[in-house]
């Protein structure tokens, strides 16, 4: 009996095992949300609108953003992991023509209303910008 | 400390499990003492991905101006770069009254307007450009710019007899430049410089950034590209080229760019529509109304910025056959073209840099 014990009791060994699992678990968690924060809890649909701090909103919500500035206002809709324009006062509706994104600095630009809409982590870009 | 005190008081206890203790305690910090360790190289990743490059947008030349400089951490290289931008802009954009492209229309038949170096480097690389491409390429065309008025959507279509009229006054052999100072001939002609500004402005802020020691970034103004190197990691960037059929944004395909300018112009970029007819922002001085021959787009690649931006609107003036001879004229100039049905040809020295998408 007393044998027995001693083989399975929990001594402060075993506890320094389970700390060390532990610690190493912790461990890789914090350095992944530290280096890889955005990709790894998702990707944002960044804001910015003349020179008010940027507003970023969680792609993976689907809503409906008014966005108001000094020159006009544009309608921001995110849907299915996608970003688009659906509605700008503008004359040239070039906005609302451009493509949804979603990939990671992807961006829409609405020139008569100073309107820059980028995405911020998530799934990469192939690319590093686009010829138009 | 404690644990070393308490692993030799119990040293003669439970061998095995001591030792895997004291293992696996040391391997989670030995895990994490590493995992700190390739923090600075995790960075460089990140630099590359979102993280410590830098990025801005501006709104110049009537356009948008987005600045990313990569293995770069001073966002206040890239309001530098915006101010020189921003300086340019002063000197030859026709929309600001007190520039010196303004200036240049104001004199028009009256007296000639003396221009700074940068001004004046601009309109004689114009000039040599209205040369080569048998005056298709033309800074005077003001006049039909201002008549058509399609920069921002709300334009229409002219009667023939203002288009005559306005075509009239268009005419790059009646701009003389004598030293510093640029004289248009007749009273009611007028400078637009919208066609090789930005290129232009492009190969400034590049050496700009140089300068501050930048070694990676990509410049886009208005959707002009420059590039200076690659990217930190050794390989080129990558520049997706419009669809001019599909939405904003949709490309047909990728070029690898590394410390060069590539440069678009189509009939899909600024354009308005009348009667189901699409009136696009290329005007021809010749015809006098947009350009039709028979480019949906052109994508330039060259050394310099403020060649990549006349020889894009050159060639889709001039149309396929005679564009493409007009490229292979200028060294270490390549060239893509789109055609109406959207097929597309390219030099052969872009052949290797390109990549088609679906």
């Amino acid at each position: 009996m007393s044998k027995q014990r001693s083989r399975w009791k929990l001594t402060k060994f075993d506890v320094l095992i389970f700390a060390g699992i532990i610690l190493l678990f912790a461990g890789s968690l914090f350095w992944t949300i530290a280096y890889f924060g955005d990709s790894a809890l998702g990707a944002y649909v960044r804001v910015c609108s003349e020179d008010e701090p940027a507003e970023r909103y969680p792609l993976r919500e689907d809503r409906e953003i008014r966005i108001q500035s000094a020159n006009g206002e544009n309608v921001l809709r995110i849907k299915d992991g996608q970003a688009f324009i659906s509605y700008a006062d503008c004359p040239d509706q070039y906005c609302v023509e451009h493509k949804p994104i979603g990939k990671s600095k992807e961006s829409i630009v609405c020139l008569p209303n100073q309107l820059v809409i980028t995405i911020e982590g998530g799934e990469a870009w192939e690319l590093d910008d686009v010829a138009n | 400390m404690l644990w070393f005190g308490y692993l030799k008081m119990n040293e003669s206890k439970l061998f095995l499990g001591k030792k895997i203790g004291v293992f696996c305690f040391f391997l989670a910090v030995l895990c994490i003492l590493t995992c700190s360790g390739c923090g600075k190289t995790d960075e460089n990743v990140k630099a590359e991905q979102n993280g410590s490059s830098v990025s801005d947008t501006g709104f110049f030349l009537d356009t948008a101006v987005t600045i990313t400089l990569y293995d770069w951490s001073e966002e206040e290289t890239i309001q530098k770069a915006f101010a020189e931008i921003q300086r340019l802009e002063q000197l030859l954009s026709v929309e600001l009254e007190d520039s010196e492209a303004a200036a240049i229309s104001a004199g028009a038949g009256k007296q000639p307007a003396a221009v700074s170096e940068e001004t004046l480097e601009v309109v004689k690389t114009a000039q040599a450009y209205a040369e080569k491409s048998g005056g298709k390429f033309d800074i005077t065309i003001g006049p039909l710019i201002s008549l058509w008025n399609i920069h921002d959507g709300t334009g229409y279509v002219p009667k023939a007899e203002e288009r005559e009229a306005a075509k009239a006054l268009v005419g790059y052999e009646d701009l003389t430049i004598s030293g510093n100072r640029v004289f248009l001939r007749r009273d009611g002609m007028a400078l637009n410089l919208g066609a090789i500004a930005k290129g232009y402005v492009s190969d400034r802020v590049k050496d700009l950034l140089k300068r501050e020691g930048v070694e990676h970034a990509v410049i886009n103004l208005g959707g002009n590209v420059a590039v200076i190197g690659g990217k930190p990691d050794g390989t080129p960037f990558k520049i997706g080229v419009q669809d001019p059929f599909g939405e904003t944004g949709e490309i047909i395909g990728m070029i690898e760019l590394e410390d060069v300018s590539l440069i678009s112009s189509g009939n899909y970029e600024r354009y308005f529509e009348q009667d189901g007819v699409r009136y696009h922002h290329i005007l021809d001085p010749d015809s006098g109304a947009p350009a039709e021959a028979g480019l949906s787009a052109v994508t330039v690649l060259t050394e310099k910025g403020i060649d990549g931006d006349a020889l894009s609107t050159s060639v889709f003036l001039l149309g396929a056959e005679k564009g493409l001879e007009l490229v292979k004229s200028i060294e270490g100039a390549e060239a893509l073209l789109v055609d109406a049905d959207g097929t597309i040809t390219m030099t052969d020295g872009l052949k290797e840099k390109w990549t088609a998408y679906e």
